[in-house]
């Protein structure tokens, strides 16, 4: 277990007893909560995508790179429009394969043709226990915010109750087999389980939006920070957490300014989306290219040795 | 469930052609008899007797190893034997005082229960000084353990047997993080803190590897004694998830089992690996 394994236990422990002290708490609340969550420590782990591109870069200009981001940004957009439940499954596959990729990033010795694999059955049977375990709560979630509703098809528990199983033992026996080809160490190979079992546990317990915003924001958004940390700090003289911060405010705050202007044109009516679908096209925009960028840096910081 | 007690009672009618005061001494002897059986039934559809009788046996079992294997490691690992084979010794009494009081009541014995972990928890702690001490542990080291699983215990046996009749959550989750921090303190010294920082140092590496063998104990083990407490009347996964306590006598006996026994074997193991003339 890291540090970050640590915290995110006690996170879970934290979180259960403010719920068993203060009763139930309101679906306003919550999101409350999960959106701070989310702004603080989420939306800056994807701020300096830019400078994790381009550090070290000679071949590729900042204008290839917004070219490419934004490029991306617009193809889903259109995507969405004429294909949503396409487009929602699609984000549901990418966030799992992103999930998986941050989770077992710093495994150098895995063959390469593993990583995928590994990374997007781990994905997968983590959001299908999150789907599973609330399914009720997602449904009547999705019936009364608007725009959503249409979403309902991959809520259904017919196939999460076989793919839900199906994922998590492949995952277990994928690690098995890589601990008893010494890819990895029996240590890990137990971390690993106990971080599986600890997030179902989480999604298991708490509340659908707590749950993930839980993992979500400190064992995936932590780690990716502290991991993109490292790797400045290995590329540049005198690298300290100021700095870091100050990489990562300007593109946080224009996160900020651009998702409240985006809010806002809708309330005025100018962009005809339900609140919600909006939320969810901006956070899945946003993914997309995030996740093609980390990939790269993953393949460039962690996997220069791998077999 | 055991039908002897009826067979010794049949038996009683062969007493008839035998001397008056072998008969008395006969009715005595059958009297502890039946009382002994009464104790020792263990019914099969009651896994928590069973568990209370093979932790008990499995215990002593392991007291027994620890002590006898005590003479055969070097002289430096002879004390953490001693204090593994301590550990389960005072455990096996407890298991033996803990089933005789289940069989005979049903009830949890949260109280004895208690004194045993307030007793073993400590030494357990004390282990993972007399293993750091060769990289230079200090007794503060030592004491430090000892105050944070004195809290932990203390606080847990308060939420747990002052929780008021039918549950309080606000009793129950007080005491709770109470305990709590004293866990997380443990728990944190021996995967990032001094504990691990001295393995870490030490030149051994049986010691760097039964050290966070033990450090998982710590985690995954004694994890299971925070969920029995959340099930009780009044607990997180209680009131939030209706999970009752059911159970929970048969998760703390195994668990019990394995970080007992399996916290000495470890410790066994270092022993060992790290003693030239082990044959």
């Amino acid at each position: 277990m890291n540090k970050i394994g640590l915290l995110f236990f006690i996170s879970i422990y934290i979180v259960l007893s403010i719920f068993a002290w203060v009763g139930n708490i309101s679906m306003e609340t919550q999101i409350i909560w999960c959106v701070a969550g989310i702004m603080l420590i989420g939306i800056p782990h994807g701020a300096i995508d830019h400078i994790i591109y381009l550090e070290g870069k000679k071949e590729a200009g900042p204008v290839f790179f917004y070219s490419f981001y934004f490029g991306l940004m617009g193809i889903y957009i259109l995507a969405w429009i004429w294909f949503p439940i396409m487009s929602f499954i699609a984000f549901l596959l990418l966030s799992a394969y992103h999930f998986g990729e941050s989770q077992f990033s710093d495994i150098k010795t895995i063959p390469r043709y593993f990583h995928p694999l590994i990374n997007l059955i781990w994905g997968c049977s983590i959001l299908s226990g999150l789907i599973f375990y609330n399914t009720e709560e997602l449904i009547l979630f999705s019936q009364t915010a608007d725009g959503l509703a249409i979403f309902n098809i991959v809520f259904d528990t017919g196939f999460h109750q076989l793919f839900l199983p199906i994922c998590t033992l492949c995952i277990i026996a994928l690690l098995f087999i890589l601990t008893y080809y010494k890819y990895i160490q029996p240590e890990r190979l137990l971390r690993e389980v106990y971080i599986l079992a600890l997030i179902h546990f989480c999604f298991y317990v708490l509340p659908f939006m707590i749950g993930f915003t839980l993992y979500f924001v400190v064992l995936h958004s932590f780690s990716v920070l502290a991991e993109e940390f490292e790797y400045l700090h290995s590329k540049r003289v005198d690298f300290s957490l100021t700095h870091f911060v100050k990489l990562l405010l300007p593109f946080t705050l224009l996160s900020f300014i651009g998702s409240g202007c985006i809010l806002y044109l809708a309330y005025l009516g100018y962009i005809r989306v339900p609140g919600a679908l909006l939320v969810l096209i901006f956070i899945s925009v946003l993914t997309l290219p995030h996740s093609v960028v980390m990939n790269g840096f993953y393949e460039k910081f962690y996997r220069r040795s791998a077999p | 469930m055991f039908n002897l007690k009826a067979k010794y009672v049949e038996q009683n009618t062969l007493t008839a052609c035998l001397p008056s005061n072998f008969n008395n001494l006969l009715t005595k002897y059958q009297l502890t008899m039946i009382e002994l059986l009464d104790v020792m039934k263990i019914p099969k559809d009651d896994p928590v007797a069973f568990t209370f009788f093979t932790g008990y046996m499995a215990m002593a079992a392991a007291s027994v190893f620890f002590f006898m294997e005590r003479s055969q490691v070097d002289k430096k690992w002879k004390l953490s034997l001693l204090v593994s084979g301590l550990i389960t010794a005072i455990a096996a009494v407890h298991y033996y005082y803990m089933r005789d009081y289940y069989g005979a009541t049903g009830e949890n014995p949260t109280a004895l229960r208690y004194i045993d972990w307030t007793l073993t928890v400590p030494l357990m702690c004390v282990e993972f000084y007399l293993l750091t001490k060769l990289a230079g542990a200090k007794k503060s080291l030592m004491w430090k353990l000892i105050a944070a699983s004195v809290l932990m215990l203390v606080a847990g046996y308060i939420g747990e047997a002052f929780n008021p009749e039918g549950g309080s959550t606000s009793h129950s989750v007080m005491w709770g993080v109470i305990s709590t921090i004293g866990y997380i303190y443990i728990l944190y010294t021996a995967w990032f803190g001094e504990v691990a920082q001295l393995a870490e140092k030490s030149d051994s590496a049986a010691v760097k590897k039964g050290v966070r063998t033990l450090a998982w104990f710590v985690l995954v083990g004694w994890a299971i004694y925070p969920i029995g407490y959340m099930c009780m009347p009044g607990g997180w996964l209680n009131v939030g998830l209706g999970w009752d306590a059911s159970n929970v006598d048969l998760f703390y006996n195994i668990a019990d089992a394995i970080n007992k026994i399996g916290f000495g074997l470890v410790v066994y193991g270092i022993a060992v690996s790290e003693s030239k003339d082990y044959a």
